[in-house]
């Protein structure tokens, strides 16, 4: 987890423990955070959390640019296209 | 291949064998049944009369190796003219369905003969014989043309041959498809909130389903989530992740992953099955001998299907259903020394965190193998269902009435104990429907503004904890004053009985009593609905009856979800526990001294919304003591018996609880208002109350 001006950059590996971590880190800064984007490889997820995560974001800074959500689909090496389905 | 060929290898008895082979050869026989009316429903499904000939040729090879010739020989024209309609151009004429449902028959009763060692031969077995060989003579005069374009062809469809493209579903779009030499799987993983608390995560089961096979989509399900200020990380939002996963691994496999889930939270279907790469040589086999006899290569085909399924051990592990029941029994017991464990004051003293985490997996675990095995028993509706379309067939023929009957959630899983004995009821409640439900003509119906058509529907589904299995007409109804007036005719009931609708409706499952003006074949021969209720009643199960004159009729049977396990409320009476089926509770209350009333002679009355309910003390009528108790100082349970309802007062409601049910001994098994025991998590026995003997209904 990086912070590049106001882009986060997030890697899927991260698990339980380091989503709590990004919680922490988002909330203070959410309010200059203009994008979240996913770097390193994309080829599987390590906890469901984030995904989560990512939409609690949307939902408290609807401007934000998630692309891996915004996009409705992403896909993975290991585990096929991802489609999201949400109603907020 | 005959369907024995797989067992001769063992060791096993002549009788032994011999049982096998009639549950076998019964189980096809209801297929064909089946299969012959699915195809009369929709005669351009070729694949129905593939079905149908595998069946018959299966059940002649059985016959003949068993040395039954009388059932061998008629099975062998029967299935000589299904290869006939199967495998040519020429269609099924409408009388062949008619000669086919008879061909079943006959089979059935052949069967009978050849099991039971008895001579002679059924009496439409020559009848029916000569229909099939008529049917055979005319099809000789067809055009030759389609006798030689069939056999390849047909087979190649009808053994799954290699060269068919894998099975999707229509919506390619949505469903991914598997690649060759793969089952595609479809799972629904439904985590609860505390997923990651339990050591879980979406993103474990991605890992491991990964190792089992790929993971091609999902689609994640997700419903309003909280701002990041009350977000939660370490709570699930996940309602629903739905992944399709293509395996060259067996679902049973895949399904090892779950092993410490809960089995609602996810689910595994298979979607479309392995289809194998095409074989260069088979097709040259087909190529170099095109004149080779159809008979022949089936019998060449048969070992690969029998192979085949025998490798799927979901088609093969028979087990005795009493071996399933002890199991449960057993299950049953480590719940009970489970309960007691976590029960246990002496244990909870200990205040030990880590022993509180291990007893409580421990019950986690417990339940789910309590579940896993109680799902062994389970099995769908289904094929009781589509039994009954030949019931209604027959039936609407007899009386002469066209019937449109319809099925809706074949699915719904039942105690197999109790799909077995569901069939006969079922069977008079259909034929009771079309025979005094539907209107005697469609010009009664077209007058009453209905459809010419009778609709009929059977539906099964699930019902607080219990299984609905209703029959819906939309006939003439029942009439409420008649049936009233013929009971009163009949003693059945007196002048001054006050009865609800229910309670009149409820009269014509008395024995003996019948409005039919004509006593029919079909039913109403006054050995109906009687029949019906006491064999629901043996799977503790109720039918109830709701009926609108002039709009129709709906019989429900409500069933447990098993009889090895009842829903009961537990109450208590002087210091001892009895269980209460829930199914027989209407309401409980603790009543106002103003509503208690006490006839002279007749005992005590609790007045409820102006309906005067007997009262019955438990404790007087299980003779547990002298004691008598203030009615408003009690609790009264309103129940529903067979002799109508009535208020048993206890000293307390304690809860509800499933229980499993433990036989009593010899000794104790003729008790009076006691069905059954059960051990409860303290250690502690509770009897099982049986609700119909605690009252006369006549006091």
């Amino acid at each position: 987890m990086t912070i590049d001006g106001d882009v986060l950059e997030i890697e899927l590996d991260m698990d339980l423990g380091e989503v709590m971590k990004l919680k922490k880190f988002v909330e203070p800064r959410l309010e200059y955070i203009e994008s979240i984007e996913v770097i390193g490889a994309r080829d599987r997820f390590a906890s469901s959390a984030l995904f989560a995560m990512l939409f609690s974001i949307k939902k408290s800074k609807p401007e934000i640019r998630i692309p891996i959500i915004d996009d409705g689909v992403f896909n993975l090496a290991d585990y096929g296209s991802v489609h999201w389905i949400h109603n907020d | 291949m005959p369907i024995m060929a797989a067992y001769i290898g063992y060791i096993m008895t002549k009788e032994e064998i011999r049982a096998i082979f009639v549950e076998e050869a019964t189980e096809v026989i209801e297929k064909l049944d089946i299969d012959i009316i699915n195809y009369e429903e929709d005669p351009s499904n070729k694949e129905l009369l593939n079905e149908l000939f595998r069946g018959v040729h299966t059940l002649k090879g059985s016959a003949n190796s068993f040395g039954f010739s009388r059932l061998g020989g008629f099975v062998h024209h029967f299935e000589d003219i299904l290869d006939h309609y199967r495998a040519g151009e020429a269609s099924v004429p409408v009388n062949a369905i008619d000669v086919f449902l008879n061909a079943v028959d006959v089979i059935k009763e052949t069967l009978y003969l050849e099991v039971d060692d008895k001579d002679g031969l059924p009496e439409n077995y020559d009848a029916t014989l000569e229909a099939i060989k008529q049917l055979l003579s005319s099809k000789e005069s067809e055009s030759e043309e389609t006798d030689e374009a069939i056999p390849m062809l047909d087979l190649a469809g009808e053994f799954g041959d290699m060269e068919e493209a894998p099975t999707v579903m229509e919506d390619s779009v949505k469903t991914p498809v598997a690649s060759v030499g793969k089952s595609l799987y479809k799972l629904v993983l439904k985590f609860d909130t505390d997923i990651y608390h339990r050591g879980y995560d979406h993103g474990r089961f991605f890992q491991l389903l990964s190792e089992k096979g790929k993971i091609l989509q999902s689609h994640w399900t997700l419903p309003p989530v909280p701002t990041m200020e009350a977000f939660d990380p370490e709570v699930n939002y996940w309602t629903e992740v739905e992944l399709y996963l293509e395996s060259a691994e067996d679902a049973d496999s895949i399904e090892e992953i779950f092993l410490f889930v809960e089995p609602q939270e996810f689910s595994i279907t298979l979607v479309s099955e392995r289809v194998e790469e095409a074989k260069p040589e088979a097709k040259e086999t087909v190529s170099k001998e095109p004149h080779r006899r159809k008979e022949d290569i089936v019998s060449e085909k048969l070992p690969e299907e029998q192979h085949r399924r025998k490798d799927d051990k979901r088609s093969f592990v028979k087990i005795d259903t009493q071996k399933l029941d002890e199991l449960f029994d057993s299950v049953g017991e480590m719940v009970i020394a489970q309960n007691f464990v976590a029960e246990n004051e002496e244990i909870r003293q200990l205040n030990s965190p880590q022993l509180t985490r291990t007893i409580e997996n421990l019950s986690k675990i417990t339940r789910l193998i309590q579940s896993r095995v109680m799902a062994l028993r389970m099995v769908p509706v289904h094929d009781t269902f589509d039994k009954m379309k030949r019931v209604v067939r027959d039936a609407s023929r007899k009386v002469n009435k066209e019937i449109e009957f319809q099925i809706d959630g074949e699915e719904t899983e039942v105690d197999k104990t109790m799909v077995d004995s569901l069939s006969d009821p079922l069977i008079h409640i259909v034929r009771n429907a079309i025979d005094h439900g539907i209107e005697a003509n469609a010009e009664d119906r077209l007058a009453a503004g209905k459809s010419a058509v009778g609709q009929v529907l059977l539906r099964a589904y699930h019902k607080g904890g219990n299984i609905a299995i209703e029959v819906r007409d939309d006939g003439r109804g029942i009439n409420k004053e008649k049936v009233y007036a013929k009971a009163l005719e009949r003693g059945i009931i007196s002048a001054n009985d006050e009865l609800s609708d229910q309670q009149i409706y409820g009269l014509i499952m008395q024995a003996g009593f019948s409005t039919a003006d004509v006593i029919s074949d079909i039913s109403g021969r006054g050995v109906g609905l009687d029949v019906v209720r006491s064999s629901i009643e043996k799977l503790q199960g109720k039918v109830e009856i709701d009926s609108k004159v002039g709009e129709g009729s709906v019989f429900t049977i409500l069933l447990p979800l098993t009889l090895a396990i009842i829903d009961g409320m537990i109450v208590e009476s002087s210091g001892d526990m009895f269980i209460v089926p829930t199914l027989s509770v209407i309401e409980s209350f603790i009543p106002t001294k103003d509503i208690i009333h006490t006839a002279r002679g007749k005992g005590e009355f609790v007045d409820l919304r102006g309906e005067m309910i007997p009262i019955v003390r438990l404790n007087e009528v299980l003779q547990i003591n002298d004691k008598h108790p203030e009615i408003h100082d009690s609790t009264l349970l309103c129940l529903e018996s067979e002799n109508g309802k009535f208020a048993l007062l206890i000293d307390d409601l304690v809860g509800r609880q499933q229980v499993v049910i433990k036989p009593l001994g010899k000794a104790l098994a003729k008790l009076e208002g006691i069905s059954g025991g059960a051990i409860m998590g303290n250690g502690d026995i509770a009897l099982i109350l049986n609700i119909d003997s605690l009252f006369s209904g006549k006091n």
